[in-house]
């Protein structure tokens, strides 16, 4: 399985490369602002990296998935079924590294942004009310007197959070285009991509039901206080987690069985 | 011993394979015949594991097909297989990777008999240097066995010459060879073991001096799929299907 995810960065390594050269260049620009007191150009930059960091991600999920699919579709995924690797390790390869290169990418740019943020909130002229806000943002919703531990392990369990929605995107998408290869082995092109399309809106609408009805609608949220909210947020990401692995090995036993290639 | 019982491979609205039961000894090498969409590519894929039989069994001596015997099953597929981004060098180290059975020495030396260079990119190269490279590393395998779908389809005469040689030398400790083909008059002389498949059927198995008795390869062939007898009582006259 680590060898296949060496061959998948081999095959991502261009994109991943082009990323890290376009967070380089603008954090370039950024300090570039900082030193010449141009708050504007640090303002851009910071814009930038923020929608380049949203852009990566959406990216990441969106050919993760197409990519996978065009595996299944072309003979190009020859290449991976025939080794001897069971077919939960293709999968696994495939989501550990599209996980992985996701905290990577979420290290990086949420660190260099975070980190540009707070620089250039302090050469703003904001008044006390509209620097307590931003401070709170930055301390990811916490009061003043919380301790960097306090914000480091609030920002480690967003980031998970934010992660395991991630991976069930990534999940719901590779069980619907698998679903999808066994149910119409025949057909290519749009037919298999339109049905591939409904499976994943079923299947992202299913699991969203049943964490509504088993979670949301037994919590007054309106009234929640923050710990009430943060064990919602904690018991819905492991149910997200449940869900990725239940699609991945339904994946798994798809691609066994019923899926020629 | 590779064996095939009661093999059925459907499709939507049609059985790729029907019913097919078969059995090839080891060290064997054998030509599977057959016209387009007879189910050649399709029995070769069920036996490489990338497709599953919807009845039946297929199992590599007594092991069902499956993530073990990928590992003794070497298979060169009639297309390119390989990653864009790919160099000649890249995928030898992929297989070298996966692959226990891959000699990298006898990688090397058949990409310089072929005349491949390891730093050209698999998008760069031709339909007939494709071909020389997937023959190229399947032939690098120690697999137990090997399998060509149509090895000399798209190849120059040169390119055939080089490949029925290299397959040639493939032969032997025990290693068995399923080759399709519809150039048949080209490989009569290298197969110990014939198969005759018709619109996934199974028409005709057996080695190779009993079923032609005395007929040449091409001429069987001409009767099964021509419906003409080559049979010398018959010459010239139609026959009913074989199938």
């Amino acid at each position: 399985m680590l060898k296949l995810m060496k061959y998948e960065f081999f095959k991502w390594r261009t994109t991943l490369l082009a990323l890290l050269v376009g967070l380089v260049a603008l954090e370039i620009g950024f300090i570039a602002g900082e030193k010449l007191n141009k708050t504007g150009l640090m303002s851009v930059c910071l814009g930038l990296i923020s929608m380049l960091a949203f852009a990566a991600f959406v990216y990441l999920l969106i050919a993760g998935i197409a990519g996978y699919s065009q595996e299944l579709r072309e003979k190009s995924g020859y290449l991976v079924f025939m080794t001897p690797v069971r077919t939960m390790g293709v999968v696994l390869s495939k989501l550990l590294f599209i996980a992985l290169t996701a905290l990577v990418a979420m290290a990086l740019f949420g660190g260099a942004a975070y980190l540009d943020f707070k620089h250039l909130i302090g050469r703003l002229n904001l008044d006390a009310r509209a620097l307590e806000q931003v401070n709170m943002l930055l301390r990811f919703g916490l009061n003043a007197n919380a301790t960097v531990q306090q914000i480091v392990q609030t920002a480690i369990f967003l980031g998970c959070t934010v992660l395991i929605e991630v991976m069930l995107t990534l999940c719901t998408g590779y069980l619907a285009v698998t679903l999808s290869a066994t149910l119409m082995q025949n057909k290519k092109g749009l037919w298999r991509g339109l049905v591939s399309l409904v499976i994943f809106v079923a299947l992202t609408w299913g699991s969203s039901w049943i964490t509504q009805k088993l979670l949301y609608d037994r919590v007054n949220i309106v009234n929640a206080n923050a710990d009430i909210l943060r064990d919602l947020l904690l018991w819905a990401s492991l149910l997200n987690f449940a869900f990725c692995a239940a699609f991945t090995f339904a994946s798994a036993w798809l691609l066994k069985h019923k899926v020629n290639l | 011993m590779l064996e095939l019982k009661n093999v059925t491979k459907s499709y939507l609205r049609r059985n790729a394979l029907s019913d097919v039961s078969l059995e090839i000894e080891s060290g064997k090498t054998c030509l599977l015949l057959g016209p387009n969409g007879s189910g050649k590519t399709t029995m070769m894929k069920l036996i490489a594991g990338l497709s599953r039989p919807s009845s039946g069994e297929i199992t590599l001596d007594g092991q069902p097909i499956g993530t073990a015997t990928k590992a003794r099953v070497a298979y060169m597929p009639t297309e390119n297989y390989f990653y864009n981004y790919m160099t000649i060098r890249d995928i030898g180290k992929y297989y070298a990777d996966f692959f226990a059975d891959f000699d990298a020495a006898r990688y090397d030396r058949l990409l310089d008999d072929m005349e491949l260079e390891k730093q050209d990119r698999i998008r760069q190269l031709s339909s007939g240097m494709s071909a020389k490279l997937r023959l190229s590393l399947t032939l690098s395998r120690d697999a137990s066995l090997m399998m060509f779908d149509e090895p000399l389809n798209g190849v120059d005469i040169l390119t055939r010459t080089q490949t029925i040689d290299a397959i040639l030398k493939g032969r032997g400790q025990g290693r068995t060879m399923l080759i399709s083909t519809h150039l048949v008059d080209e490989l009569e002389d290298v197969v110990d073991y014939t198969v005759f498949l018709k619109k996934g059927k199974l028409v005709m198995a057996g080695d190779k001096q009993e079923i032609c008795a005395g007929r040449t390869l091409k001429d069987l062939y001409l009767e099964v799929y021509g419906h003409v007898s080559t049979d010398p009582e018959h010459s010239g006259k139609e026959v009913g299907e074989n199938a």
